[in-house]
């Protein structure tokens, strides 16, 4: 009996371990599906619980953040100590290449060369070894003053470009945070809402405005949101006594639902 | 080695207690509408549990969680991993039903069609039998096959005579050409009215005439530049009228076809029976 204390403390020990330590499956499949915030957020829960295997689920913080595109200065602070680490050759590699993703987009060239370098020389991986070439032979032709004093490297990167394909240069091309970014709105939309909404306050009944029904139908439609916005002026709901799917707004305001996708279910997209 | 056996019954004990709490706590977000939260805590407890038929059940609820979130591919990426850890064919009923409405959500209607029909064929249950001949119904009549969708009605076991009377009326009813619409749509307001929208028509109508007016008499007193200016808001407004002619036509057609569809499904849902325990998975049918 007097060794309870002992195999209380086992018992939550192998508790903590197997009960609430977040899962690498899970969070690998969260990934997968594209489910960043949430795959994030099973990182943490597991570099909070679990303290080995940190760097994987690090590293997979980190990309997850990087796909999500938000804070890149944090990602890097994320794959730093992985690198550091360097607990598994593969992990570091990969978590190498993804760090001179970030130095290139932070307009680091010659940091991100060296990360690509040492995921292209460590990888065993044939993927990774082909887009790390692939970057570097990029990241070059984008600066030329790079290239002094690494003809050996290049004459590397040259011996597998027989096996670069098509799509791998979309993927290795220089990260764009704003092509993921929702567009901004025209200048019409920008106008109506710096200059126009102001001074005549919010009339609009409908939900989506109607300034955003236009921003969301000219992205999608292009220069037929010309007549949609039209269409909806006539089918104003006050006068119309077409009062449908009432929506209450944080204001009170009582709004009629009038997504676009009631009007362009029919339509072809752009 | 009594000290061992103690070690092994506490870790174990605790081991059953964590899992049962994230099962648990899967329940309670699925129960207050975290739909995605809850399908994550119940692929939590079906990665950590060693038994086949616990996986089964959590990842069927996850399948389930996710439908309600509208998420038909990850339920049906769910529903497989479900079916390939039910080695006994526990839950055929439940694979199917949920297969289906994932396929359905992603308007795989074909698949969809094939899984109600096979819960139709395989299920004792008058309920799912109910279930999939309304909701294989729907579907044949949202791809206009009237006959396929009455003789999905007929197959039914319950009484399904204000379905096929909705049916019926739809079938002797008639869509609005979007095509004509537009033509309509050429006399602003025009193509409103051929859809019955009338004040819509009106204000289209009385917009078109008020710029037209403008237009005209800009050009009379030679005052070019608010002539251009009037020109560009009415080719808007007139564009506008010819589109909403053949928009309407169509609201008009989707709303004919969602009243008869609404008649046919009626309240038709399911949800995961409230009093199983860990972690069994059986579907109550609701009309």
């Amino acid at each position: 009996m007097k060794n309870i204390p002992a195999i209380l403390l086992a018992g939550m020990f192998f508790f903590s371990m197997h009960g609430w330590a977040g899962n690498l499956d899970l969070a690998t499949d969260l990934f997968e599906q594209g489910e960043w915030e949430l795959c994030r957020r099973e990182c943490r829960r597991a570099l909070i619980s679990e303290p080995r295997s940190t760097e994987r689920f690090q590293l997979l913080e980190a990309m997850a953040l990087i796909c999500s595109g938000k804070n890149p200065t944090h990602a890097i602070q994320l794959l730093s100590p992985v690198i550091e680490a360097n607990v598994d050759q593969e992990v570091t590699a990969i978590a190498s290449y993804e760090l001179g993703r970030l130095q290139w987009q932070l307009n680091a060239p010659e940091d991100a060369l060296n990360s690509f370098e040492y995921a292209f020389a460590s990888t065993t991986n044939k993927t990774l070894f082909l887009h790390a070439s692939c970057s570097m032979f990029q990241l070059l032709k984008e600066h030329k003053t790079l290239e002094k004093g690494r003809e050996a490297l290049i004459s590397q990167i040259q011996t597998s470009r027989s096996e670069w394909y098509g799509p791998l240069f979309s993927a290795t091309a220089k990260p764009d945070p704003e092509k993921n970014q929702p567009q901004a709105p025209n200048w019409i939309v920008r106008f109506y809402r710096s200059q126009i909404s102001p001074a005549i306050g919010s009339r609009c009944v409908l939900e989506p405005s109607c300034s955003e029904y236009f921003h969301q139908a000219y992205c999608k439609h292009g220069l037929k949101a010309a007549p949609m916005i039209a269409d909806r002026f006539f089918r104003e709901p006050e006068l119309s006594n077409e009062k449908k799917d009432p929506v209450a707004m944080p204001s009170g305001q009582i709004r009629y639902r009038d997504p676009l996708e009631n009007h362009d279910f029919w339509m072809k997209k752009k | 080695m009594n000290k061992f056996l103690l070690i092994s019954l506490f870790t174990a004990a605790l081991t059953v207690s964590a899992s049962e709490s994230t099962f648990h706590l899967a329940k309670e977000l699925l129960d207050e509408g975290s739909y995605t939260l809850s399908a994550i805590e119940f692929r939590r407890f079906a990665m950590e549990s060693e038994q086949r038929a616990d996986q089964a059940g959590a990842y069927l609820f996850s399948s389930y969680a996710y439908l309600q979130n509208q998420d038909g591919r990850s339920s049906a990426e769910m529903n497989d991993r479900a079916e390939q850890a039910d080695r006994d064919s526990v839950y055929i009923n439940e694979h199917s039903l949920l297969s289906a409405e994932s396929a359905r959500i992603q308007n795989d209607t074909a698949s969809a069609l094939y899984f109600y029909d096979a819960l139709a064929a395989d299920s004792e249950s008058a309920d799912f039998q109910t279930f999939a001949r309304r909701r294989s119904a729907a579907i044949h009549l949202s791809n206009l096959d009237f006959k396929a969708a009455r003789s999905a009605l007929e197959l039914s076991p319950s009484d399904e005579t204000l379905a096929l009377e909705a049916l019926e009326t739809y079938m002797n009813g008639s869509d609005k050409s979007p095509k004509i619409g537009g033509l309509w749509g050429l006399i602003p307001g025009a193509g409103y009215w051929y859809s019955g929208e009338i004040a819509n028509g009106f204000r289209s109508l009385i917009l078109n005439s008020l710029f037209i007016y403008g237009m005209a008499h800009t050009a009379e007193e030679d005052q070019w530049g608010a002539f251009s200016i009037i020109t560009f808001f009415e080719i808007t407004w007139y564009s506008g009228s010819i589109y909403g002619g053949i928009d309407s036509a169509q609201r008009y057609n989707q709303e004919r076809l969602h009243t008869a569809l609404d008649a046919i499904e009626g309240d038709l849902s399911y949800q995961p029976k409230p009093d199983m325990v860990v972690p069994v998975f059986k579907l109550k049918i609701h009309f």
